[in-house]
């Protein structure tokens, strides 16, 4: 059976109790979700061997010496050194409002070397951040509880739908949030990320009065097969 | 955080997008990417390298196989490196003071310091560590005597540096686990010296 693709959430995993402190004693070692996972994506193609690590350090390298990033201002002035606690803080704030950009530089990096290695397309990638921007702006239209129908459909390539449950109307028990539409790439007919409900059938809904009132039948179902009812 | 050119939530969609589809073609998986973080959050970081330093204060013959062979010495220790790069260790004595940049973009012995601190990577750092070392060891509040030689170690990808800083003074009755909280993260970037007992 395929598995269905969440989308990650970029959580972290909580501190383990009693672990080492992180190392960065001025704040923690990821100043967002974002960085940490963009971080742990080049490191884990990396030891999947997908390139080697000097590929990987030239395209970061580049990011980072292109001077469109630092929009040809100079490093921040010398100041007559002494010292004084003030001077050094001035000099780490210079330092730390330009190194602030160090992820967006390694997530630029990352995507066009993927793009070149012929692993996601720039376009691939801007439809996903499409598909997620919609599926995300829009909700879900069904919550625990609401009832919805089965629609009758046939759609290539994706017939995960069995006949016996079409136009027949339960109640969602579950939302499992957005999910990868598996055979989204073999036709244009549904949207990439849907969201994925629990749908909780009577026997009797099903199969009629003279079912055993004392079961169901669960089905998890893509939002474009259902209609509100 | 200042504010920058992408917005946080924008750059968050671009990561999570990147990864739905890495995680869809196979090319990643979800506990993978778990681990990496947990290790970089928690196990890696320059609590690792104070074990190295102070083990080497106090054991001449660790400290002369490290200084020798940093790579073997580290592992010897349990830590080992990330990405397969090789370690250097370089000391600091009065006459020689040692100061670690990556000039072209972040290069950091992570199996020892873990993630570099954000003025590392910074461009104000990595061009003037090399240019005015003394000027920026000063701003770190860090005086090297006039005759004193600054050694300006740039890192790449394949060679990684840390510093062993000087034993302080007065540290004589120390036994390691004390001495671990007098061995900075900065001390052994280079910037500041460790810290007074």
């Amino acid at each position: 059976m395929r598995k269905l693709l969440a989308v990650p959430d970029l959580g972290m995993p909580p501190r383990q109790g009693g672990a080492a402190q992180p190392g960065d004693p001025q704040g923690p070692v990821f100043q967002q979700p974002w960085q940490a996972h963009a971080f742990a994506i080049v490191m884990t193609l990396y030891e999947n061997g997908h390139y080697t690590w000097p590929d990987w350090d030239d395209y970061l390298g580049h990011e980072i010496q292109s001077p469109d990033h630092f929009g040809g201002a100079a490093p921040a002035a010398a100041e007559p050194p002494d010292n004084d606690r003030a001077n050094y803080n001035q000099f780490l704030s210079a330092c730390e409002a330009d190194g602030e950009n160090y992820y967006h530089y390694w997530l630029a990096g990352l995507e066009k070397l993927l793009d070149v290695k012929g692993m996601v397309s720039a376009e691939a990638l801007a439809a996903r951040i499409a598909a997620i921007a919609k599926v995300e702006a829009a909700g879900p239209r069904f919550k625990a509880g609401d009832r919805a129908k089965v629609l009758d459909i046939e759609l290539l390539g994706h017939s995960h739908l069995p006949h016996y449950i079409r136009g027949v109307t339960g109640a969602v028990a579950r939302d499992h949030g957005a999910r990868v539409f598996p055979d989204s790439h073999g036709h244009n007919k549904t949207d990439a990320l849907q969201h994925v409900y629990t749908i909780r059938f009577q026997a009797t809904e099903i199969w009629g009065a003279t079912a055993d009132p004392r079961q169901s039948l669960n089905f998890s179902l893509w939002d474009y097969q259902l209609e509100p009812s | 955080m200042t504010a920058d050119a992408h917005g946080d939530a924008d750059v968050a969609l671009r990561v999570r997008a990147l990864e739905s589809l890495l995680l869809e073609k196979g090319l990643v998986e979800s506990p993978a990417i778990d681990e990496i973080i947990d290790l970089f959050e928690n196990r890696l970081g320059p609590q690792n390298g104070a074990r190295v330093v102070a083990r080497a204060w106090s054991d001449p013959e660790f400290k002369a196989r490290l200084l020798a062979n940093a790579t073997d010495a580290i592992v010897e220790m349990g830590y080992e490196a990330v990405q397969g790069e090789d370690m250097v260790v370089v000391e600091n004595t009065p006459r020689v003071h040692n100061l670690v940049v990556c000039t072209l973009c972040s290069c950091f012995p992570w199996a020892t310091l873990g993630l570099p601190p954000v003025w590392y990577k910074s461009a104000p750092y990595r061009s003037r560590a090399a240019s005015d070392p003394r000027g920026v060891l000063l701003e770190f509040g860090t005086a090297v005597a006039d005759e004193a030689e600054v050694r300006v170690w740039d890192s790449n990808a394949e060679l990684r540096y840390m510093v062993l800083p000087e034993r302080p003074a007065g540290t004589d009755a120390m036994g390691e686990d004390e001495l671990l909280a007098l061995v900075t993260r900065d001390s052994m970037i280079g910037v500041t010296r460790a810290l007074a007992p």
